[in-house]
Order: structure tokens, then C-alpha cells, then sequence
């Protein structure tokens, strides 16, 4: 009886053991042939309210249609912080064969996988860019940030123009706020970036690039400084706008998809916000919002468009057809890519250029930049000179900071320490 | 010596689950610590850099403020009206019943939902503000979650009422070990009620005292989930707190090594915290 009590014991105990130690594993199927024989590779994605599930599972499922020997499963980055996300799967083993938004964790060596000279003849020279001399990302899409919405109403109602000039646009600023309505709306709590990074690329990153077009190298090599003249001037300016009440009174109180609700109900005339929000103004028809491209304080006539890129794990157990469903993408089946693009407002970066049906929002938006030089945001800037991950986040915080009354001075010497911090750590 | 053997053959399992999964990560922070690691390619040895810096960091610093402000107003809070709470209810019939489940609720419900729900709450367009207009009260309305200052009480108040239940739990099975002949016998020797409370319920309740304060002392050295998702450290850094630091260090700034060193510190800290009070409320025991 006491034999049997000590191997149940036994037993129980092992299967306890066993049951703990099965959490413990890694990915057993990625990259390996799952079963019924199909070859199968996990891709890293994220869904906004334009970018849903519905365009993610159509490229999928047009994929696996065309290549019934490979399986596609979609991996979910849930959360503001992206980067955070993908680090923490690769922490974990879990890392997807295929993620978006490679960019900055392209930075760290040894992440992603060299790209094959046939993939990388798919796009647009200008649009690919070298880590360590080496092509370990695709460009997946241009961007363009950000330009200022508006109530089509609020301005017919004021007798008001499109301004052409900065001091044409805060007069458009504080004619509104004389009639007693807010200019101005901005995201805040759970979405930090909402609060001051679309004024930031509007105006800070295009005045500084205006003024030193290698920025990024210079930061670098130590020959220059965030705390410099521009962008102390840029983000006072944007703290004189917040300290007269141009803001939305509660924006820090709501998320980005709270203060954007809050615009298209009229609760502010005016938000700064990048291309997606044209795009979605379009899939709406909701023909109550302008946008303009917002005039910058020293006059030139720059605009920020960012490429986003895809990358191919090096650890991905299946390259091929990794890169087979790359080729798919951006090649074979340029339907689903169109999809993608349309869904977000953005453009295509292969050589054969994929374009589509602009709703009257988004032609808008790429009319009034048409003269522009295009420059890449400084923080989001691919290859060698690439900012070191978390200093997005870090500005971000600070913006906010500002706009709750830092001093701006401090704020931006901080941006120094954290930079050379953040770069030595990496 | 078989049942010795037996003993061991229960215990062993437990030991090799609690090793694998706390002593070693903790033993394995430890030597990531005396690195310079993104987490990803290989480790640089730099020895004690990475603590020498945790003490030169003013960004942690004021992540250490932010946790002591949330954990000893929090843990006053909770302990006092924790008590309060199961007094009432330990006095209450059987409807106390009702009471205790109403109370318990929010400590069973996800943080992540009751977070979110608290955020539709505080929001500038959420209920709280939607009720004040209502009211008539505009000018109360306030920017909670996005003001300098009124963001960290919101957390606070969040962590109150999520874990104030939790601890009337701990105080009222305290409570129900305290025989009851001993207030009969303090009636007897013309006790009142706070004769009662000073000279036979707190003497008595300490051991579920200690075990109250400790769990709240832990619980909110380790807080990251109500704030992360109520404002994400924000604004600013007005609600970061020292493990949503050690998260932020890890995995958006790819300083794994010195987010291990910052781990380690707090380790200790809740370590030394825990031993101190335990032997502060041993000796308050036995001087009751």
C-alpha cells in the first residue's frame, strides 16, 4: 500500500515536473515542416484602425492559395510599444521568420538575415538601405508625416484660409481662439507619442534637417547636438502654443484614438497627424475634413516620408520561403500589396510601381507636398546612422513633459545624455 | 527513514520548479548584471558599472520617488481601512458574506481589464467628467490622467480599491482567530470597546498584521500593470514607477544588463524591507 502511495507520488510528481518544464520550450514548428507536410513561417504584424486583421489575413490567404506547400501564421504585436514587443519574443525564442517594422531592431547585429540579391532588385534603389555594408531589410512602404487637418466648417464659418506661412498659421490659430472654439487637438495618456511627436516631425525634425542635412551622422560623430538653437526654438514656439490655450484643455487625458474622435467631433479645428488619418478620412468619404501641410517656421519646404521595412529573422529555419512570401508580396501578386497600401494612406517603394485610387483626402495630402524635398525622420532614419532604440520613446516622454511646462532647455539636454547614454548601452 | 525518503520525494518537485524558475533567473539577472548586454548579441563583462550607474541614473530616481509615494500611501490606505473594513464585516451576520465577495471582487478581476475600465473612467471624455456635467459641476472637471500631479493620485486610488479587498481578507481570517472569551473576559473587567480593539484584538491579529503589510509593501514595490496601461509612466514621467523602469531600460532601450542590475537592487531592497518588518512585528508581538 505504501509502495503504491510512494509511486503515485512519484508519478504525480513527474508529471508536475514535466507540465512546467513544456512551458519551457521553444517554437517547435516555426520555420519547420508543420504537419500535412506543409512548410510553415511566422509573420510579425501589428493592426491599427487602418492596417486591420481583414488586410493582414487577405495577403496571407492570397498566399497560401497561390503556394499550398507553405503556411503562413500571423503573429500579433499588441501594445504602443512595438520594438519593446519584438525583443521581448526574441528574448523568449519566439521570434516570427518575418517581421515588419525592422528598422530599428535591424540596428542590432545579427538579428536579420542578408537579403538575396533577386529580392533586393524588387525595389527602388533609393529606398534600400545597408547595416554593417550589408542589405538585411526590405522597404516595405513611404510614408508621409504629418499635415495638419481640418474642420472645413469651423474655417468657412471664420472666413478662414489655408495658411501659407507660420505666422499665417498661428493668426489661424488665435482667430479661432478668439471665437471661443479650440485650435489645436493632441493625444496624451497610453499613447505618448500622440502628444508632441506630430508637431515634433512637422516642425522640428524639417527645420533641424533644413539646417544640417547629415543631422543623424553629425549626432553621431559627436559634431553636433539636439541642444542646439533649432530645436530649442521649435519646441518653445510649441510650448507658447500649448501655454495659450491653442490645445484641446483634456488632450493629455486621452488616447490617440480618443483625441482623433474627439477632432472629428469638433471638439478642436485643427490636429497634426500623419497620412493614415487622410486615408481613413477617405475609406469614410467623409468629406467635413481638410488637410494642409504645415508651414514651417523657417519657410523651406521639406517633408518628412518615412520608409517602413520588413526583415527575414536569421534564425528562421525556412529562408525560402520567407523570401517567397516577400517576392509574393512586392511582386508576384501586387494586389495584396496594393491592399496594404491603400488600407494606410502610403506608397509603394519596389521598382515596379504599385499606385491606386486616391480618395479626395489623401490627393490633398500629396498635392500640397508635391514641391517638396523629402527628408527621413531623424529618429526612424534606417542604416548606419540609425538612432539608437528608445530614443523615440525618450523624446516622446519629454514632449510631453514640455508640454505640462518643463523647461525646454533642460528637457533638450537631457535628449543629449539619453542619445550618448542609449548608444554606448547598444 | 522511509518516510524521510517519502518527505523528500514530495518536496522534490516543488524545489526543482521553485530553482529553475526563481533561484535561477534570479542567480542568472545577477551575472547579466556584470554585463553590457542588449539581450540579443553577446555580453560584455564590465563588472559593477551597471550598479554604479542604477545610482547615478535621475531618471530612476524619480521612478524610486514615484514607487514610495504609490506604496506608503497605498499601504497606509490599505492596512487601515483593510482593517476597518473587516472589523465591520467580522461583526456583521450572514450578510457579511455579501459584503466580503463585494469587496474581494476587484482583487479577482484581471488588472488589465479593471485598468482599461478605470481609464475609460479618468479620461477627459470618461464617465467621471460626463458625470460632472451632468451634475451641473464643469468646474470640477478635471485633466486626471494628464495633469502634473493628479495622474499619480489616480494610480493610487486605482491600487486602493483594487487591493483593499485583498487585505479586509487578511485582517478578517486574523480577526477570526481571536477567541472570544477574551472579550468576555475583558467585559468582565469593565474593557469598552477600545480596550478591546488595544488589548485584545491588535495583540492578536499581528501575525496577520505582518503578513498584510508585507504583501502590500511587495506588492507595490513590484507595481507595472495599472500603470502601464492607465497612462504608460505618463505624463512625462510623472507615474513611472521602478519596475516599469526596469521593463523600459530591458526592452525599449536594449539595456538588459542594466536593467538586471536595477532588479537586482530592488530584490535586495524588498529582501531587507521584508526582514525588517518581520522582526519588527516579531518583537511587537511579543511585547503586545
Amino acid at each position: 500500500m505504501k509502495k503504491r502511495k510512494a509511486l503515485t507520488a512519484i508519478a504525480l510528481s513527474a508529471a508536475l515536473v514535466a507540465s512546467c518544464l513544456a512551458g519551457c520550450g521553444k517554437k517547435t514548428e516555426t520555420g519547420s515542416t508543420a504537419d500535412s507536410g506543409k512548410t510553415k513561417i511566422t509573420f510579425g504584424v501589428f493592426e491599427t484602425d487602418n492596417i486591420t486583421s481583414e488586410v493582414w489575413q487577405n495577403m496571407i490567404d492570397s498566399f497560401e492559395k497561390d503556394h499550398p506547400d507553405i503556411t503562413v501564421e500571423k503573429v500579433l504585436a499588441t501594445g504602443d510599444d512595438r520594438q519593446a514587443f519584438w525583443k521581448t519574443m526574441l528574448s523568449s525564442g519566439s521570434f516570427p521568420d518575418v517581421v515588419i517594422e525592422a528598422e530599428q531592431l535591424a540596428t542590432m547585429e545579427g538579428i536579420f538575415t542578408e537579403v538575396p540579391q533577386d529580392v533586393q532588385e524588387l525595389f527602388d534603389d533609393t529606398t534600400l538601405c545597408q547595416y554593417n555594408g550589408k542589405c538585411i531589410t526590405v522597404p516595405s512602404f513611404k510614408q508621409y508625416k504629418m499635415q495638419c487637418y481640418y474642420n472645413k466648417s469651423v474655417f468657412k464659418d471664420l472666413n478662414l484660409e489655408e495658411p501659407q506661412t507660420w505666422d499665417e498659421f498661428m493668426n489661424v490659430c488665435q482667430t479661432i481662439k478668439d471665437a471661443g472654439q479650440t485650435p489645436l487637438m493632441c493625444g496624451g495618456t497610453g499613447d505618448i507619442w500622440a502628444t508632441g511627436e506630430p508637431f515634433w516631425i512637422a516642425e522640428g525634425d524639417t527645420a533641424l534637417l533644413s539646417k544640417y542635412p547629415d543631422f543623424n551622422k553629425e549626432l553621431k560623430e559627436g559634431t553636433n547636438k539636439w541642444n542646439n538653437d533649432t530645436t530649442v526654438d521649435v519646441l518653445t514656439k510649441w510650448q507658447d502654443m500649448v501655454n495659450k490655450g491653442y490645445y484641446y484643455d483634456g488632450a493629455m487625458s486621452l488616447s490617440y484614438s480618443q483625441a482623433a474622435e474627439e477632432f472629428k467631433k469638433g471638439s478642436a479645428a485643427m490636429m497634426v497627424d500623419g497620412s493614415w488619418q487622410a486615408a481613413g478620412l477617405d475609406s469614410e468619404s467623409n468629406e467635413d475634413f481638410g488637410v494642409f501641410a504645415l508651414p514651417t517656421m523657417d519657410g523651406s519646404k521639406i517633408t518628412v516620408a518615412d520608409c517602413s521595412y520588413w526583415g527575414v529573422s536569421e534564425t528562421c529555419e525556412n529562408k525560402d520561403a520567407a523570401f517567397q512570401f516577400i517576392k509574393y508580396v512586392f511582386d508576384e501578386n501586387q494586389d495584396v500589396y496594393k491592399t496594404y497600401l491603400q488600407a494606410d494612406g502610403l506608397y509603394s517603394t519596389t521598382k515596379k510601381a504599385v499606385t491606386y485610387d486616391q480618395g479626395n483626402v489623401t490627393t490633398k495630402f500629396i498635392d500640397n507636398i508635391a514641391d517638396n524635398d523629402t527628408v527621413q525622420e531623424i529618429v526612424k532614419l534606417p542604416g548606419e546612422n540609425a538612432a539608437p532604440s528608445g530614443m523615440q520613446s525618450f523624446m516622446d516622454k519629454s514632449f510631453q513633459n514640455i508640454f505640462n511646462g518643463a523647461d525646454v532647455k533642460t528637457e533638450v539636454e537631457s535628449w543629449d545624455t539619453e542619445y550618448q547614454r542609449l548608444l554606448d548601452a547598444q | 527513514m522511509k518516510k524521510k525518503r517519502m518527505s523528500i520525494g514530495f518536496a522534490a518537485p516543488a524545489f526543482v520548479i521553485y530553482t529553475m524558475l526563481l533561484v535561477i533567473p534570479i542567480m542568472m539577472a545577477f551575472y547579466f548584471s556584470l554585463n553590457k548586454w542588449n539581450g540579443f548579441n553577446a555580453m560584455q563583462f564590465i563588472g559593477i558599472e551597471n550598479y554604479i550607474n542604477v545610482f547615478r541614473d535621475a531618471r530612476l530616481g524619480n521612478a524610486v520617488i514615484n514607487t514610495l509615494i504609490i506604496s506608503v500611501v497605498v499601504i497606509i490606505f490599505v492596512n487601515v481601512l483593510g482593517l476597518f473594513l473587516a472589523m465591520l464585516v467580522n461583526t456583521a451576520s450572514v450578510k457579511s458574506n455579501i459584503f466580503r465577495t463585494i469587496f474581494f471582487i476587484p482583487f479577482v478581476l484581471s488588472t488589465v481589464a479593471i485598468s482599461f475600465v478605470w481609464k475609460s473612467i479618468l479620461s477627459y471624455n470618461g464617465v467621471l467628467n460626463g458625470m460632472l456635467t451632468t451634475f451641473g459641476q464643469e468646474g470640477l472637471i478635471g485633466n486626471w490622467l494628464g495633469s502634473h500631479g493628479s495622474a499619480i493620485v489616480c494610480i493610487i486610488i486605482v491600487e486602493i480599491w483594487r487591493t483593499l479587498g485583498y487585505h479586509m481578507m487578511l485582517y478578517l481570517a486574523a480577526l477570526q482567530t481571536v477567541p472570544h472569551e477574551l472579550y468576555e473576559a475583558c467585559t468582565v473587567d469593565g474593557g469598552n470597546r477600545w480596550n478591546k480593539f488595544r488589548h485584545v484584538t491588535l495583540p492578536l491579529i499581528v501575525p496577520g498584521m505582518t503578513v498584510s503589510f508585507l504583501m502590500s509593501i511587495i506588492n507595490e514595490l513590484r507595481m507595472y500593470d495599472v500603470v502601464k496601461i492607465m497612462t504608460d509612466g505618463g505624463p512625462g514621467y510623472d507615474t513611472e514607477t521602478i519596475v516599469y523602469n526596469i521593463v523600459s531600460q530591458g526592452f525599449s532601450n536594449s539595456m538588459v544588463g542594466y536593467s538586471s542590475a536595477i532588479s537586482v537592487v530592488l530584490f535586495l531592497a524588498i529582501g531587507a524591507i521584508s526582514v525588517f518588518i518581520v522582526t519588527k512585528m516579531n518583537q511587537k508581538e511579543v511585547e503586545m
